[in-house]
């Protein structure tokens, strides 16, 4: 499904060299979970956006189903953004004037779809995640497990074939993020690729087929776990 | 993506911000407001001249004048003819004592400034230095050969001319009117009956024209009797008297006078007076009597004009009569006839469809110089353009000012928005689809602005006419209308407002694009 190839991402920052990746090999297969987890500056967020084609590796490659991203146009990468990849972050990232069903319809604005097919897709996800009664609530209107769900939602509804998950539940009480976890687990179930990054150790221990902990922007160890998703 | 999507974003992005985005929009409603009224003003114009000159015919009208070098180049040169001594007031005022320079300095000063009451007014007004109401020829340079006159032989061949549908002379004259005891002075001109069929020359408020040329009939103007003070229906069909300033009673003074002078007794001076009225009856009489048939509302303009008194040709014949615009030029015509010198001016009308200038150039055969009206209209058409370019330079600088805004506004908006283009580009936006939504909403800006532009440029227009209107009105002019709106001025509003609103938004929009995703996704 992914594949990366000694993916190095380095920054000059101050004249300093910072080397975010470095020398990151991976394979991600169709209908993994894989989990990511390290410390604050390990590299595994960097890893996460070059995953998702909203940054350019220093020097390496990511290989995916639709080909090489390096090698892909920013128009073919945004395609690749809009069709494969669905995005969740700790910080929402919801557009704060748009209710809820508005927001994951912004989701597929990309796709080949008429608005009232977008409604339609939105307002059955946000049903299915249990927000059904809250398809008019503007994100300040929502709890943050609630605004999660919108995300996922958003994310979701598009139907892609890898879900690139950002400390989903780093602003969430410890019952939220477990709910979020099950969802992120049943997801899996259903056949989503699914890649989370987390610092929460005990985080989707249970649901994930495999975890790599980063430090310094390498993997620096690789576990696999027998009673996975799957 | 669907483009009505990105429209409908565009749009939610500036209801949110109203208050910005309606001062921004302002700025644009102001200034394409600026530009329609300015730019509404110069096309009423120039529709108003258009309409007047095919009101009055001027498209197929042929002024002939004398022959020779000087006529003609009063009208296309007058500027060589200026005077170094003379002042301002003299720089278009010919040189010499020839009533024709007189008519066509006239005739440029009118054509040139567009004002047409004003001609009429002072025609009226029998003022000299505004009339062409002499029958004096140009004087011809010593070693040039005398230039064709154009007298009733000249006439009656070009009326043969194919494509002519009227040739007359501009016959005019000073007038003392006789009604009710009352005696005014005006110009008077004499007319073909037929012209009130072939010519536009305005509208008969009251009775009709006259029948014949040389029935003892008249026309009256409309601007006259207002003078006077007096209403059309009190004088039509009633009887007034003309007296004309003839030879016979100017000899009779000046021999007077000079008897006086010289010291000769009453009696031998009344003796020599009854011997000089035997001679001088052979100049015909200098009074007649006519029925008042209508009041005319008569149109002037662009060096044609019509006089405040009208009388058939042949009953004007009848009259002796001549200038006082000049004590050279009097003592000129008291040693020959108007006819026998010939007339300023003619005026030919060519039939609809007619070859203009196969008719110019078969009168100008004739050794007469010709000048038509096309030629003047081309050249007051050149200077509004001049005109048009520079309101819309000014127009165009309260454009920039809000185009200035725009640029601000939507700056202002991508630095409120940075998250919002960080998602979209996350969900799938290309760059290209962020500059777009961007430039979409500076071209609604522009839309709505112009839209708004219009509204405010027809309103202050229509204040202004108001304005002009009642201004005319308290002058005692014809009351025009100064103002249009065309619709390739409301599209090129709209247009100007829009794309200058696009370019406007360009940099912001550039801007949005290059936001980086990452960066600001990162930030909480």
């Amino acid at each position: 499904m992914l594949q990366t190839r000694d993916l190095k991402k380095i920054y000059q920052m101050g004249g300093q060299e910072i080397r975010a990746l470095d020398g990151v090999n991976l394979t991600v297969q169709k209908g993994e979970y894989l989990r990511v987890v390290g410390a604050s500056g390990s590299g595994k967020s960097t890893l996460l956006n070059l995953l998702a084609g909203l940054d350019t590796p220093t020097e390496g490659r990511i290989e995916s189903a639709d080909g090489i991203l390096s090698d892909m146009s920013p128009r073919e990468l945004a395609a690749y953004r809009a069709r494969r990849v669905g995005m969740v972050f700790q910080a929402f990232n919801l557009i704060p004037y748009r209710t809820a069903l508005q927001n994951v319809s912004l989701g597929m604005l990309f796709l080949d779809e008429t608005a009232a097919e977008r409604d339609e897709r939105a307002k059955d996800m946000l049903v299915t995640l249990g927000l059904g009664d809250r398809l008019t609530h503007r994100p300040a209107d929502l709890s943050g497990g609630e605004q999660q769900r919108v995300v996922l939602a958003r994310a979701l509804a598009k139907k892609p074939t890898l879900l690139l998950a950002d400390e989903p539940t780093g602003n969430l009480d410890q019952q939220t993020s477990a709910d979020i976890a099950a969802l992120l687990a049943q997801q899996n179930k259903a056949g989503l690729t699914i890649v989370l990054v987390t610092h929460d150790l005990g985080l989707a221990e249970d649901h994930a087929h495999r975890t790599l902990t980063m430090n310094y922007g390498k993997v620096e160890k690789e576990i696999i776990h027998r009673g996975g998703a799957s | 993506m669907i483009p009505r999507e990105f429209i409908s974003i565009a749009a939610g992005n500036l209801w949110r911000q109203k208050l910005r985005a309606g001062l921004t929009i302002s700025g644009v409603v102001i200034g394409i407001g600026a530009l329609v009224a300015m730019l509404s003003f110069a096309f009423g114009v120039q529709k108003r001249m258009g309409e007047q000159f095919r009101d009055l015919g001027l498209f197929h009208t042929i002024h002939v004048l004398p022959g020779g070098n000087d006529a003609l180049d009063r009208i296309t040169n007058p500027g060589e003819f200026e005077d170094p001594d003379d002042g301002p007031d003299r720089a278009m005022r010919p040189r010499g004592r020839s009533s024709v320079r007189d008519s066509l300095n006239a005739a440029w000063e009118t054509g040139g400034t567009a004002d047409s009451g004003h001609a009429a007014n002072a025609a009226d007004s029998g003022h000299p230095a505004n009339a062409a109401d002499s029958a004096a020829p140009a004087t011809p340079e010593a070693d040039e050969p005398p230039p064709r006159i154009i007298d009733l032989a000249v006439i009656e061949t070009i009326a043969e001319f194919d494509g002519v549908e009227l040739v007359y002379p501009q016959d005019t004259f000073d007038a003392q009117v006789i009604w009710n005891g009352k005696e005014r002075s005006l110009t008077a001109q004499a007319l073909p009956a037929s012209f009130s069929e072939k010519r536009q020359y305005g509208t008969m408020t009251s009775g009709r024209f006259f029948c014949a040329d040389t029935v003892l009939e008249a026309v009256l103007s409309t601007r006259i009797l207002e003078r006077w003070e007096v209403s059309p229906d009190s004088i039509v069909g009633n009887t007034i008297q003309i007296r004309t300033a003839g030879r016979a009673a100017l000899i009779r003074l000046m021999l007077s006078e000079g008897l006086r002078t010289f010291g000769v007794p009453e009696q031998l001076r009344e003796w020599a007076q009854e011997m000089g009225d035997l001679f001088l009856t052979g100049f015909g009489g200098n009074e007649i009597e006519v029925v008042v048939t209508g009041v005319a509302e008569l149109e002037s303009g662009f060096g044609f004009r019509v006089y405040g008194l009208l009388l058939p040709s042949e009953t004007a014949r009848q009259l002796d009569r001549v200038s006082f615009s000049d004590p050279i030029e009097l003592m000129s015509r008291m040693q020959a006839g108007p006819n026998e010198e010939g007339y300023s001016l003619a005026v030919v009308t060519a039939s609809p469809g007619a070859d203009m200038e196969e008719l110019r150039e078969k009168i100008e055969a004739l050794g007469l110089n010709t000048f038509d009206f096309m030629e003047s209209f081309a050249e007051m058409r050149k200077a509004f353009l001049i005109f048009d370019l520079f309101v819309s330079i000014l127009a165009f600088i309260a454009i920039v000012v809000a185009a200035l805004g725009i640029v601000n506004t939507m700056v202002m908006s991508i630095l409120e928005r940075t998250r919002e283009i960080g998602i979209l580009k996350s969900l799938g936006a290309e760059n290209g689809q962020i500059r777009l939504l961007f430039l979409l909403e500076s071209a609604l800006i522009g839309l709505i602005g112009s839209l708004g532009g219009l509204v405010l440029g027809w309103i202050i227009s229509r204040i202004a006419s108001f304005a002009a209107k009642r201004l005319m009105e308290s002058q005692g002019g014809s009351v025009l209308e100064m103002f249009h709106v065309p619709w390739p001025l409301i599209a090129g509003a709209i247009l100007f407002g829009v794309l200058v609103s696009l370019g406007a938004g360009l940099y912001p929009a550039a801007r949005a694009a290059k936001i980086d995703p990452v960066k600001v996704l990162r930030q909480e």
